[in-house]
């Protein structure tokens, strides 16, 4: 005997086979012990199913997430009001591939879209199990629009190479140069070093114009390390800065209270000297991915940027973002870590499912921290505590988690 | 079933909030949000087979959401908008595989053998199943469903909870998961045959 196939079974028990396609699996059914076996098994697996995945929290708790969601947007349009940081180029901060009109939304067409709109009948607004897809007026008035009314995003113009850019990138070049002539003069390094990691060619020439005496000699070891060896005698605090500056992946000076304060258990006494030894992670860590003046410098792409495989639209956000938390860094306000995590909200949106996406919710929560670190107010607290617990739903184990849940638990999360 | 069946807005008056909703009116998104809170909570406790993750996921969702907003095509509604800004978040590969909830399945095992406390105010760390009611073999058969259900792709528990929870039509689940009728008929009998692969012999006397 032929025996039903799960597909027949499962068309049968949600009542989607009719005439005789149901009346050949029911007397099917009726003959055949093994298949309706087979049927009352799948019928007592759905009453469980249906039976563990019915939930339902209460009202307060949408109440709560209502809330919650709305504090969440406020926030964020707050942010959108004070991101007019003139450092950074507004057109990064939105969707490269997507234009918009200059007053920031898609034209969706509303009004001709009104004069479409269905009339009300006045039945119950409240329709169960309506189709998901949009109804046929609905259709007909988008049909409509296509036709008549102009296109639903608006194509950016294409520029052509105009005398303008021109002139701008040649400025830009020559202003590029000028500071890299300025910066290689001893007093400009000696004034620099103190506050950039820089490299060791600078670093050199700070310290000979700092202080004579010691002269740091630029090595480089078997893995092209460049390190600082001081042959005279310097003082444990010579040596401690030195380590501190000329490691590339130290945080910075500004981040270093509270990274101490986190650092995972198991690296808590010789960090630095893991560090030291260790020129390039295999991963970066928070502190590390926020751009610092030191990493500024750097070019983003190297071996361990976590974004480097990030399309391009993509990318333009998660480099806006780095460049709002580089000034953050640099001037460590709350206002300005706040708008860093607008970027890095900004960039997330147009992740998608990428896994980068983890490593952009750890660099938004590091920014609401910090915000809250530099202006702890209740807000920034529920802000950072949200933004760390997404951020834990995602993340791997290791230090970065510890450090997160280290976080919210000061937050009191 | 506990709860009711998704409940669409009116067509007019979703379109009607979502415009005022893409012009800055957040009243307009956080009404969106009252009506459709529910199923995507439901959906997503489906999908994660645990309250505290659920939550979070139906959350960022509709946080994602705000932003996205202007970008909500004209031809779909809604709530399989934000299902399918749900559904990216989740499977997010590194989400799938690091997250700490996901990687230790036991999702709906634990939760649901006992049995009910899911209330979010009153989450305690889930526990190994303890039998539910009923003889050992209920017991046998319910873990190894949950369990099963647990298995599945993340496209195949999505369909299956749908048609579980929201009693869509098949046409309707078709549309709101853009896929075919013959697809989405597909991926369910594929879940349910899955499932019933790993109990069959479990059934009893049924």
């Amino acid at each position: 005997m032929i025996h039903l196939t799960v597909q027949q079974l499962s068309s049968y028990l949600d009542g989607q086979l009719v005439g005789s396609a149901s009346d050949n699996v029911q007397s099917h059914l009726a003959a055949c012990r093994d298949c309706s076996t087979r049927f009352a098994l799948l019928e007592r697996i759905e009453a469980i199913l249906s039976d563990s995945l019915s939930i339902d929290p209460g009202d307060e708790f949408f109440r709560e997430l209502e809330a919650e969601v709305g504090s969440r947007i406020r926030e964020r349009g707050q942010r959108d009001k004070d991101l007019s940081t003139p450092a950074v180029s507004a057109r990064y901060l939105e969707s490269p591939t997507q234009a918009r009109p200059a007053n920031g939304r898609i034209d969706r067409a509303p009004n001709a879209r009104t004069d479409h709109r269905p009339a009300n009948t006045g039945a119950d607004p409240r329709v169960v199990n309506t189709h998901a897809r949009v109804s046929e007026t609905r259709i007909a008035s988008a049909k409509h629009l296509a036709e008549a009314a102009p296109p639903q995003y608006r194509p950016v113009p294409k520029r052509s190479g105009s005398g303008a850019w021109l002139a701008f990138a040649a400025l830009a070049v020559v202003a590029g140069s000028v500071g890299v002539v300025v910066s290689r003069t001893s007093f400009v390094s000696a004034w620099i070093a103190p506050h950039l990691g820089l490299g060791p060619e600078e670093r050199s020439l700070a310290s000979r114009a700092l202080s004579p005496a010691v002269t740091p000699e630029t090595t480089t070891t078997t893995d092209n390390t460049p390190t600082v060896e001081s042959p005279g005698n310097p003082t444990p605090s010579d040596v401690g800065s030195a380590k501190h500056e000329w490691n590339p992946w130290e945080p910075p000076d500004s981040h270093s209270s509270s990274a101490d304060e986190e650092t995972a258990p198991d690296s808590a006494p010789d960090a630095n000297d893991d560090q030291a030894d260790t020129p390039e992670p295999s991963t970066m860590r928070a502190d590390e991915v926020i751009a610092t003046p030191d990493s500024s410098r750097r070019p983003r792409s190297t071996a361990s940027d976590p974004f480097r495989a990030l399309g391009t639209e993509s990318l333009g956000p998660v480099r806006a973002a780095q460049q709002l938390s580089d000034m953050a860094n640099a001037d460590p306000t709350a206002t300005r870590f706040e708008t860093a995590a607008d970027g890095w909200e900004r960039a997330l949106d147009t992740m998608g499912g990428v896994p980068e996406q983890v490593a952009v919710r750890q660099l938004l929560a590091d920014a609401l921290y910090r915000a809250w670190q530099a202006e702890p107010t209740r807000a920034r607290a529920e802000s950072a505590k949200s933004a760390i617990k997404t951020y834990l739903l995602f993340a791997p184990s290791g230090w970065e988690r510890e450090q997160a849940k280290t976080r919210l638990a000061k937050l009191g999360g | 079933m506990q709860g009711v069946s998704l409940v669409y807005l009116e067509a007019g008056e979703e379109i009607e909030r979502i415009s005022a909703a893409q012009s800055g009116d957040r009243q307009a998104y956080l009404a969106l949000v009252r009506q459709y809170a529910r199923p995507l909570y439901r959906i997503a406790y489906a999908m994660c087979g645990d309250a505290d993750a659920a939550d979070l996921l139906a959350r960022d969702a509709l946080i994602c959401g705000w932003g996205e907003l202007r970008e909500i095509p004209d031809s779909l509604r809604f709530f399989p908008w934000i299902l399918g800004i749900m559904r990216r978040i989740h499977e997010t590969p590194s989400a799938v595989a690091s997250s700490p909830k996901a990687t230790e399945t036991r999702p709906l095992t634990a939760i649901d053998a006992h049995g009910a406390d899911l209330s979010p105010t009153n989450r305690e760390p889930q526990t190994p199943a303890e039998p539910a009611e009923g003889s050992p073999g209920d017991a046998r058969l319910r873990a190894r469903t949950l369990a099963s259900f647990a298995e599945l792709r993340p496209d195949q528990r999505m369909t299956l909870s749908l048609r579980i929870l929201e009693e869509l039509p098949y046409e309707q689940l078709a549309a709101l998961l853009d896929l075919s009728l013959g697809v989405a008929t597909l991926r369910l009998s594929q879940a349910r045959g899955h499932i019933l692969s790993r109990t069959t012999g479990l059934g009893g006397d049924a």
